[in-house]
């Protein structure tokens, strides 16, 4: 028996001593997840192509989810404590606070990483109490498309980039057409639900004091009220926009312009590749400026974190700091689907490269007046029970602006004094 | 009964019979194992975790009831959602029951192209309801869907906008719901109708009865089990209503559509509120329960299981 023993912990010992060995010599594996369509995915390999070429010691594993599954697995993950070391994530400040990310104005500080090419905007929305916890990928800047073919059908003239809301509203207008029965056959104009923010801050106004550390509600003030106004308008009072409940039939904003059904569309860059496979010409401008002028645009969009658990933290760093440089940032760029986030001559001339001659000036262009909306911990959840439910009421055309935005005002008072 | 005689059973059991018990236990493990892992022991965490704060990455926190106290004093949505599904389940409920009777009545005949009906009704049952719910949604449409276009034709000069409208969203996913449900319930209904004596018609027909009383003396009675059985099944699936209001309305316009199945899930996996979210889960464990019990209690009134 003893003889047994004695062989039994003789071999672990081997095993152990064994196992030492293979893990001084195998490379260290970073694991990096990400999500996206099969189509978005190639430029991620490219990366880490580029990056195993320079770097041999470090391997990476991908692990990849689509979006609609991606969410529920790393928070399962981050639970468990076995995340991901590099993860691809958006809302930044609700997993910050709960302490999942590696905080990183030390690293970063460091090892001397350059931080200037990025929009100072867009590095405020992956903060949180003052300290950096990732770096933004692309900036999600909503451009106005638009079908040349209807516009020359309608004898309307193409944006061309000093329109304000008036000359918008009348193009739509003119481009809207109905049946005998009054019903909408082809709209002017299809919005996105969650783009309600261009429009706010174009009018001057805002939902909060402060879109990352809010403490007043300014969501009833007269610009947010009228711009949110103006918006339920184009839907409900001039019929020259579907509803947002009405697209869940419909279609999304992407196919709606891409089959032809509607003559301009807000939406990303990430749509160009689908319209360019549609049969009729198109072009893009900038949004629309307010009644005063203002110009604004969308910033925010989602980016690169380490996780607070990772175990081989340089090498991940490593690996970061190469997918939020130069040349990881690069790769994506090249794909010409999102505004990078990471302003050098680099990055800029590969995006413009990419897409169809002055597309991409237009993008840079508008994205320099983004603007970023509000994103806090426990944003998310005040959105979906108090504020969608009442512009819900707004967009179908069940109450007016002033009703809902001047109604919620208690709640999200409330709910702001117990965050 | 059968209860006594298994008792009395019990003194002198054969080998044969011991042998045939072990089987019996040994084709039940797997299953039993199933459900103590993947059922009873998440019930169970459920209720603990009910009691705590936690979301997913922070430690738990003991908060006694205080989840179950938010519920009804901090949390309109909550009340919002409850209506909504106890709306939901009085429509829903009753049709589906009544609906899949009429349709096993009419099925149970001898007429031409019975199989042919009875698998048009069950198709529903079979389908995915992703797959249904996207169909729906375009018949629902406001403008150019085909219910309102035939409203339009027979002189509805503005029908309802359906799912775009916050008073016809909920309707509009009841009728959905009977639609998809009146397959299953009839299924059990037929079974129910072909178990029922075919002599007992006859003898009612040679006193004189009319078809009208026999269903009332003869078949209600006779068929009260099976009623019972899809009164707690259909009660039960009612309230768990998720996936309809996830595809074709996502719980809106303005919660609408919302219910408390929903109000979990997006509790839990999108709030982070991993404890209210167990605490609104058991209290709708409850309320199943207690429905349910009643329901079982009750029978005595109503339910006929004597041949």
């Amino acid at each position: 028996m003893r003889k047994f023993k004695l062989s039994v912990s003789v071999l672990l010992l081997l095993l152990l001593g064994l196992s030492a060995l293979a893990i001084a010599q195998e490379p260290v594996t970073i694991t990096w997840s990400f999500w996206g369509d099969p189509n978005e995915l190639p430029p991620n390999y490219e990366v880490i192509e580029a990056f195993e070429a320079a770097h041999p010691h470090i391997k990476i594993e991908t692990q990849h989810a689509p979006w609609s599954s991606y969410f529920d697995r790393i928070q399962t993950q981050m639970a468990g404590g076995t995340a991901p070391d590099v993860m691809f994530l958006n809302n930044i400040p609700s997993y910050a606070a709960r302490g999942a990310l590696m905080p990183l104005n030390e690293l970063v500080e460091r090892n001397g990483f350059d931080t200037s090419p990025y929009y100072d905007e867009l590095l405020r929305i992956f903060s949180y109490e003052g300290e950096l916890y990732g770096f933004p990928r692309d900036n999600d800047t909503t451009i106005l498309y638009y079908n040349k073919d209807m516009f020359d059908e309608a004898g309307v003239a193409y944006p061309d980039g000093t329109w304000s809301w008036k000359e918008f509203l009348e193009a739509a207008q003119k481009l809207t057409k109905r049946d005998e029965r009054g019903r909408v056959t082809q709209y002017g104009v299809v919005l996105e639900s969650n783009k309600y923010y261009n429009f706010i801050h174009q009018n001057g106004g805002d939902m909060f004091d402060d879109p990352l550390n809010p403490t007043k509600y300014i969501g009833d003030s007269p610009e947010t009220i009228e711009a949110m106004q103006f918006m339920a308008d184009l839907i409900n009072k001039y019929e020259v926009a579907p509803s947002f409940a009405q697209m869940l039939q419909l279609g999304n904003s992407t196919e709606l312009f891409a089959s032809g059904l509607v003559a301009m569309a807000m939406t990303n860059a990430a749509r160009v590749p689908t319209f360019q496979q549609a049969d009729f010409n198109w072009g893009v401008a900038p949004l629309p400026t307010g009644p005063n002028g203002i110009r604004a645009n969308s910033m925010s969009g989602a980016g690169y974190v380490i996780s607070a658990n990772t175990k081989h933290l340089e090498e991940a760093w490593t690996f970061f700091e190469f997918l939020c440089g130069e040349q990881g940032q690069s790769i994506f760029a090249s794909t010409g689907v999102a505004v990078p986030a990471y302003r050098s001559e680099g990055t800029r001339d590969a995006f413009v490269n990419a897409l169809p001659e002055g597309f991409g000036e237009v993008f840079l262009n508008d994205t320099e007046h983004g603007k970023i909306p509000p994103l806090f911990n426990g944003y998310v959840e005040l959105n979906s029970t108090v504020i969608t439910p009442a512009l819900d009421l707004l967009f179908i055309g069940e109450a007016t602006a002033e009703e809902v935005l001047t109604g919620i005002r208690a709640e999200v008072e409330e709910f702001l004094a117990k965050r | 009964m059968s209860l006594a005689k298994g008792k009395k059973a019990k003194k002198r059991r054969s080998a044969n019979e011991r042998r045939e018990i072990m089987a019996a236990y040994g084709f039940l493990t797997p299953n039993l194992i199933g459900f103590l892992i993947f059922t009873f022991l998440p019930v169970f965490a459920a209720l603990l975790l009910s009691f705590t704060e936690w979301d997913l990455l922070r430690p738990i926190q003991w908060v006694g009831l205080s989840n179950y106290i938010r519920m009804f004093t901090n949390d309109p949505t909550f009340i919002k959602v409850l209506k909504n599904t106890l709306l939901f389940v009085a429509v829903t409920v009753p049709a589906r029951i009544v609906l899949a009777l009429a349709v096993a009545l009419a099925l149970n005949q001898k007429l031409f192209g019975t199989t042919f009906f009875r698998t048009a009704f069950f198709m529903p049952v079979v389908s995915s309801s992703v797959a249904v719910a996207l169909v729906w949604q375009w018949i629902f449409h406001a403008d150019f869907g085909p219910l309102n276009n035939i409203l339009w034709i027979l002189g509805v000069a503005s029908p309802p906008r359906w799912l775009t409208s916050t008073q016809w969203a909920l309707p509009a996913l009841m009728i959905v719901s009977i639609w998809q449900g009146i397959g299953m319930n009839m299924v059990i209904f037929l079974a129910g109708l072909q178990g029922i004596p075919a002599q007992l018609y006859e003898a009612a027909k040679i006193d004189g009865a009319t078809s009208w009383k026999s269903f009332w003396k003869i078949t209600l009675p006779m068929l009260s089990p099976t009623t019972f059985l899809v009164l707690v099944m259909t009660t039960i699936s009612s309230f768990q209503i998720f996936d309809l209001a996830v595809i074709m309305t996502e719980g809106g316009p303005a919660n609408a559509t919302n219910t408390i199945v929903y109000h979990i899930y997006r509790n839990a996996f999108q709030f982070f509120r991993m404890g209210y979210a167990a605490a609104i889960a058991w209290f709708l464990f409850i309320v199943i329960f207690a429905i349910t019990l009643f329901q079982f209690r009750n029978q005595k009134n109503w339910v006929n299981y004597d041949i």
